[in-house]
């Protein structure tokens, strides 16, 4: 089975019409996803049951390949997109394109779907944020088939003030959506992302995240839909006085089973993170909510702040934390705090003694603790996340 | 900033014993069996060590813990025999084995604050004694081995019942090595005034200590129990893997303390777990100073409603040393409650490790814990690292957690300097204020003990 499996990948490579430096990446990722184990990290012992559940067999890997071929299964729908803005199809970035150095970027997170998402992709998009313009993007990306592998690239040039709005969603019930975000962000660059992530009920999603930054990033994402969601985000975080903010939340509920796992780390000298999560979990949902921030011998001056916060709505949800941290050198500050609590029922109290019903108590009482100490300047984008 | 030091080479001093017996290096069915037929044991515990050596042989090296790769458990002797016979008087000690214990400062120690003490030397224990008015009071404290023998009930009853011998690799070596250790039941209602002490020593090189403790706190029990352990410094690996079983039945409280100064070749791999039934309490004070690896997490399962925990956890790792230490709370029952405190200090290339679980499954209502790991790091040669694990399965449930690494700030270096105080002394100071919360957990002959096994000297001193 393995070597058809490979074989037919090679065989389907070869008929496409991508450039030949793509399917030899290509073959070069997919021997990478061979020879690693699930879950490279040795850190995490135990994984939540999610992890079984997303990754398909080969059976079904070949299947979706014979189907669907190298087709394009995503919509992406530009509802927004300044001047300063420009994309491409990554299958159209030629040879000797400067661009193709990030597409092949490798970071220091191997991960076995990572390397599988870049080995079968199918779609994909790299997006350029000029320097002389500041980029404004709002992005809707919706799955059209049942299955999707994509990768999308992000790159914020020098001296970019730059605004993504990113929206996940999809069209038919029981996906299986497969993506690869990277972004890059150069030196004097700033860039403030807001990702949501709205799929269907019954899907499975398996979103990794890489963030390589010498420049400013603030990203705040919004998760509320999906069965099975697995999310990670690597933060590598490159140039000296590099700042990194991340703010997440997550909204579960049903019998969604939601892990993410975020990885923070520190390599140039004063960079400093602030990193932001809030789980809110109703009825039987369960989080899993996976840290580490790192800071590397070499990164002095740096700062590390990390929070990670669940409420728990209902008696059969589930939330489990943990929060990590390596520091290998000493002239630093790190700081990490979770915590899990219910809400508290003199905050109930209040509410229903100054006349507000059960149902509107609990809303507020939740958007306070998800949108709360959520510094957003920008009124459009707050307005939009309350929205959601 | 100079350079800063743990002296715990006050504990590093050989005495020159001429063993009765020491088993060759090596493990295997046929040491099992030996060691049992020494001891003279019943038939249950013979084949209790063999099963346990059968789920040893099984069990995979734990591949979590860096630096357990180095441990060549084939090059170890497991049993050394330095005296045939226990003593209740220290005059009756063998001579080189007193001196080690003066130099210890053990016997003084008894004197002044101690209601009873053990004392093992590498494998077996050699001198055991109880003040009169506490055996009055019922209270049992005597070693495991003496106890399986004369209150076969009470150790069958309790034995490998909170750490089976299936628990994990090292303790399943235990349960099939055991040897020496302490055995203490309290009554009920019986409060111990004074603390009982047990001091373990490791003075033969390549040598595997076993000691497994069982303690019994009845209903509205008290007990304090220290311990105190250190060893001599050769250039192989020794390996100190102990197993510690704690009951406190309803209303009991059970205070273990352990002062830790192995030195830097030793391997110091332990199973501490304790059982706390309905409004019991018990504390973990653990402190661990040096050893080439620690990897230690007492832990405390809350199994009826009311019982609470408290884990306090000091770690200093120097040179060449890892200190992989924490603590685990299982909340079992509703309205329990935990406080873990951890705190670590490393330098000179050293690492410190936290890694600790808080479990509260569903059912477990109104629990809550809180969890504080601080880390001190001196320099860029040095690692900490923080792996705190929460599973929270109950809606109820109060649970916070947080931590800092850092170094020590220059305002506070600067305002010791501008106080006339010199930067040693100033760093010193600002050490013991780091480790405060420990030394106030002890009595006071072992806080003074304490402090003077962390002198800080400073070397070359730079602004």
């Amino acid at each position: 089975m393995a070597d058809l499996f490979k074989s037919y990948i090679d065989m389907k490579l070869n008929m496409s019409s991508i450039p030949r430096w793509l399917i030899d990446y290509k073959q070069k990722e997919f021997k990478e996803f061979r020879s690693m184990e699930f879950e490279a990290n040795p850190l995490f012992k135990k994984d939540s049951e999610a992890r079984e559940k997303v990754f398909l067999n080969e059976g079904e890997l070949i299947d979706f390949i014979m189907n669907k071929g190298l087709d394009k299964t995503v919509d992406y729908r530009f509802n927004k997109k300044s001047d300063g803005v420009a994309y491409r199809d990554i299958i159209s970035i030629g040879d000797d394109d400067m661009s193709r150095s990030l597409i092949e970027y490798q970071d220091n997170y191997p991960d076995k779907m990572r390397h599988l998402n870049n080995a079968l992709f199918t779609t994909g998009k790299l997006i350029d944020l000029r320097d002389d313009i500041s980029g404004e993007l709002d992005l809707t990306e919706t799955t059209k088939d049942k299955l999707e592998i994509s990768k999308d690239v992000f790159h914020v040039e020098k001296g970019s003030q730059s605004r993504v709005i990113l929206e996940f969603t999809n069209e038919i019930e029981n996906a299986r959506i497969y993506k690869n975000v990277d972004i890059f962000t150069e030196e004097d660059s700033k860039l403030t992302m807001f990702i949501r992530q709205n799929f269907r009920m019954e899907t499975i999603a398996l979103i990794n995240i890489g963030v390589h930054s010498r420049g400013d990033i603030e990203i705040i994402s919004v998760d509320t839909g999906g069965k099975i969601i697995r999310y990670k985000v690597y933060a590598e975080l490159l140039s000296g006085n590099t700042n990194y903010k991340e703010n997440k939340i997550m909204i579960c509920n049903g019998n969604q089973d939601i892990d993410v796992t975020d990885f923070v780390r520190h390599v140039g000298k004063g960079t400093k993170s602030v990193v932001n999560f809030r789980a809110s979990a109703d009825e039987e949902a369960k989080v899993v909510i996976k840290d580490i921030i790192t800071i590397e011998e070499g990164a002095d001056n740096s700062d590390a702040l990390l929070s990670s916060n669940g409420i728990m709505l209902g008696e059969n949800t589930k939330i489990n934390s943990i929060p990590a941290l390596e520091i290998k050198t000493s002239n630093v500050k790190a700081k990490h705090s979770a915590s899990t609590r219910h809400i508290d029922y003199q905050n109930e109290a209040y509410c229903f003694s100054r006349g507000i019903d059960e149902k509107e108590t609990k809303k507020i009482i939740i958007n306070g603790f998800l949108l709360g100490g959520l510094e957003l300047k920008d009124e459009a984008l707050r307005e939009r996340i309350e929205m959601n | 900033m100079g350079k800063l030091e743990i002296k715990a080479d006050r504990y590093d001093f050989k005495e020159d014993i001429d063993y009765k017996m020491r088993f060759p290096n090596g493990l295997s069915e046929k040491t099992i069996k030996n060691l049992s037929d020494i001891k003279g044991e019943p038939n249950w515990m013979k084949e209790f060590r063999l099963n346990a050596y059968r789920f040893f042989s099984r069990r995979p090296m734990p591949s979590w813990i860096d630096g357990l790769d180095q441990l060549n458990l084939d090059d170890i002797s497991y049993f050394a025999l330095a005296s045939e016979k226990k003593s209740t008087s220290w005059d009756e000690v063998p001579q080189k084995i007193k001196d080690t214990y003066d130099k210890l400062g053990i016997p003084e120690a008894e004197k002044k604050a101690l209601g009873g003490v053990e004392a093992m030397f590498d494998s077996t224990v050699v001198y055991n004694n109880v003040r009169e008015e506490l055996k009055k009071e019922g209270i049992i404290f005597c070693d495991t081995d003496s106890a399986v023998k004369d209150y076969p009930e009470l150790v069958k009853k309790y034995f490998g019942k909170v750490v089976s011998p299936n628990d994990n690799k090292f303790a399943a070596l235990n349960s099939a090595l055991w040897s020496g250790g302490s055995f203490i039941y309290v009554p009920k209602g019986v409060k111990v005034k004074l603390p009982l002490q047990a001091y373990f020593r490791i003075n033969a090189a390549n040598l595997g200590q076993f000691e497994r403790t069982l303690i019994i706190a009845d209903e509205g029990a008290d007990v304090t129990y220290i311990e105190g352990c250190s060893a001599t410094t050769y250039s192989k690996e020794s390996l100190h893997a102990a197993v510690v079983e704690i009951i406190a039945m309803k209303g009991a409280h059970v205070k273990y303390i352990t002062i830790q100064s192995w030195v830097c070749d030793v391997f110091s791999v332990s199973s501490k777990r304790a059982f706390a039934y309905e409004n019991a309490y018990v504390e973990w004070i653990d402190a661990n100073v040096g050893a080439k690896l620690t990897a230690k997490y007492p832990s405390v399962y809350m199994l009826e409603p009311g019982a609470k925990a408290n884990i306090l956890s000091i770690a200093f790792a120097d040179k060449d040393q890892h200190q992989d230490a924490g603590a685990k709370a299982v909340h079992l029952a509703p309205a329990t409650s935990s406080v873990i405190r951890s705190k670590s200090i490393c330098l000179n290339g050293g690492r410190t490790t936290y890694r600790g679980l808080v479990k509260i499954p569903r059912g477990s209502r109104d629990s809550s814990t809180s969890v504080t790991c601080d880390a001190l790091i001196f320099d860029d040669y040095s690692r900490t690292d923080t792996y705190p694990y929460m599973e929270i399965s109950e809606e109820s449930a109060d649970v916070s957690h947080e931590a800092s690494v850092g170094k020590i700030g220059d305002d506070q270096r600067l305002y010791m300097e501008s106080r006339g105080i010199p930067e040693n002394e100033g760093i010193n100071m600002i050490v013991l204020g780091f480790v405060g919360e420990f030394v106030k957990e002890l009595p006071l002959e072992f806080a003074l003990e304490f402090n003077r096994l962390i002198k800080i000297n400073m070397e070359n001193a730079v602004g």
